[in-house]
């Protein structure tokens, strides 16, 4: 950490390399983060370096209180909220494209053989980030920096500088939304769907 | 432990951020009670499912390209100074607040020369600027001469005044954010009160614009009428669905654009106006 804050001293007399040093550091955090609360990689390409080119002009005002990689968090999950908040307004079928470009970009990469697995994992990788869609901005960014980025309740609400009472209630409106969401699946935990 | 005390720890029982003695609490009323059982059991099968959830990794090159991609937008983006030890001092401060003070007296003695030429503008044909805020009668009846030139002037200045009115409203309408606990007992009363206002001015002002000069702006003040329309039906307290669909015909509509480039028209008319007086 010591490192960390030398370079992120440097970085603030303009040294660029230092400022490199820092974003090969934090760049695969960024990224993901945005990628969970965006839902596409062309969105969470864009916002994470948006992330750093803040983070670039605005680091004379880091004080060092949190760690840098709490503070970039803290970028990305304003910068995901704002753009997503935006986004809302879009209409339903660019939402549905979205999700679309998720969907095929996971299909990609999969490596399964089987055809009928292959399209149970495609469903079933569409069906959450369409219940994750649902969420608003807020709810889905709690929901995200909890359950895949493994932020404990009090973290986020110092992060996203909320009381705690409000974080527990964001997430629980999330998960309940998504379990609504998802009550199709629900039958059986195996993945498999509802046969009524 | 209660259903609602078990209800308020369910999230932090479903991420395993209970204390010793709460955990123990919890399961123990969660054994007894079936629906409270059931209900965490059907939020815990849900984060199941969410685990199943896959992140697409992109390909190396994108990782390999991202700093020189990165780097070209640095290019235009000049990094923040950090503040010296002069900007801390109090030579700094002064020097700060010297330039406020200029910059007010500056302003106000603009401003206020701007006002005397309109009010000697209004004297001139013996009249008085009306009250704006209150008044709803239209101001030609209050015109003994019925000037075109006054009536079409304090029409555009109960206009402006209506515009600036509405845009704070709803610029506080459409910034409340629905996530904080704050707005589950918002009171939407004052704002159901102002609008109602504005919607009587809207009447008269729809009448009053009806010239082919002021078609535009007609035109601003009926789409802000369905928007105060929408604003003074809000329920008294805690609306959520009816702000969100404020916010999205706001959006849609252009509200704000619209009224922003209003300003920007009526700023270059009074700055012509200032003009063509100092040359005569």
């Amino acid at each position: 950490m010591n490192d960390e804050r030398e370079l992120i001293e440097l970085a603030r007399n303009g040294d660029r390399s230092a400022f490199r040093t820092l974003v090969d550091s934090h760049k695969r955090q960024v990224y993901y983060l945005a990628l969970d609360l965006l839902g596409n990689h062309h969105d969470a390409e864009d916002l994470s370096q948006e992330v750093f080119i803040k983070a670039y002009r605005s680091i004379a005002h880091f004080r060092g209180e949190a760690k840098f990689g709490s503070w970039l968090y803290r970028i990305t999950a304003n910068c995901c909220i704002d753009r997503r908040r935006k986004k809302q307004l879009m209409t339903l079928s660019l939402d549905h494209q979205e999700n679309s470009d998720a969907l095929e970009a996971r299909s990609l990469m999969s490596n399964t053989t089987h055809p009928e697995k292959k399209m149970e994992a495609q469903t079933i990788q569409k069906d959450i980030e369409q219940a994750l869609s649902q969420l608003s901005p807020r709810e889905r960014t709690v929901f995200v920096l909890r359950h895949y980025n493994d932020l404990s309740l009090k973290e986020i609400g110092q992060m996203l500088e909320i009381a705690d009472g409000t974080v527990k209630s964001l997430l629980y409106r999330a998960v309940r939304r998504l379990q609504k969401e998802l009550a199709y699946y629900r039958s059986d935990l195996g993945i498999g769907k509802e046969t009524n | 432990m209660n259903c609602k005390d078990c209800e308020k720890l369910l999230v932090e029982a479903l991420y395993d951020e209970l204390s010793a003695p709460q955990k123990q609490q919890f399961q123990a009323h969660i054994d007894d009670c079936k629906s409270c059982r059931e209900a965490f059991l059907g939020m815990q099968a849900t984060l199941q499912i969410m685990n199943k959830r896959e992140r697409s990794e992109p390909q190396s090159a994108f990782w390999d390209n991202y700093w020189d991609n990165l780097e070209d937008k640095l290019e235009v983006s000049p990094t923040a100074r950090p503040k010296t030890a002069f900007m801390h001092s109090w030579t700094f401060r002064l020097m700060a607040a010297a330039v406020v003070l200029i910059s007010g007296i500056f302003i106000g003695r603009e401003w206020s020369s701007l006002d005397r030429q309109l009010s000697e503008d209004f004297a001139q044909e013996n009249l008085v600027v009306p009250d704006n805020r209150q008044n709803n009668v239209p101001q030609i009846l209050n015109n003994p001469q019925g000037n075109p030139s006054f009536a079409s002037r304090a029409v555009q200045m109960r206009a402006a005044n209506y515009l600036d009115r509405s845009k704070v409203l709803v610029l506080g309408l459409i910034n409340l954010d629905e996530d904080t606990d704050e707005l589950d007992s918002f009171d939407f009363s004052q704002h159901t009160r102002v609008s109602n206002e504005l919607l009587q001015e809207a009447g008269y002002l729809k009448q009053a614009l009806n010239t082919p000069q002021s078609r535009r702006l007609q035109s601003l003040v009926v789409d802000l009428e369905a928007i105060l329309l929408e604003i003074a039906t809000l329920s008294q307290q805690s609306d959520i669905p009816s702000v969100e669909r404020v916010r999205t015909d706001v959006e849609n509509r252009g509200i704000l654009f619209k009224i922003n480039m209003e300003e920007l028209r009526r700023q270059l008319k009074e700055n012509d106006l200032k003009t063509q007086q100092e040359t005569i």
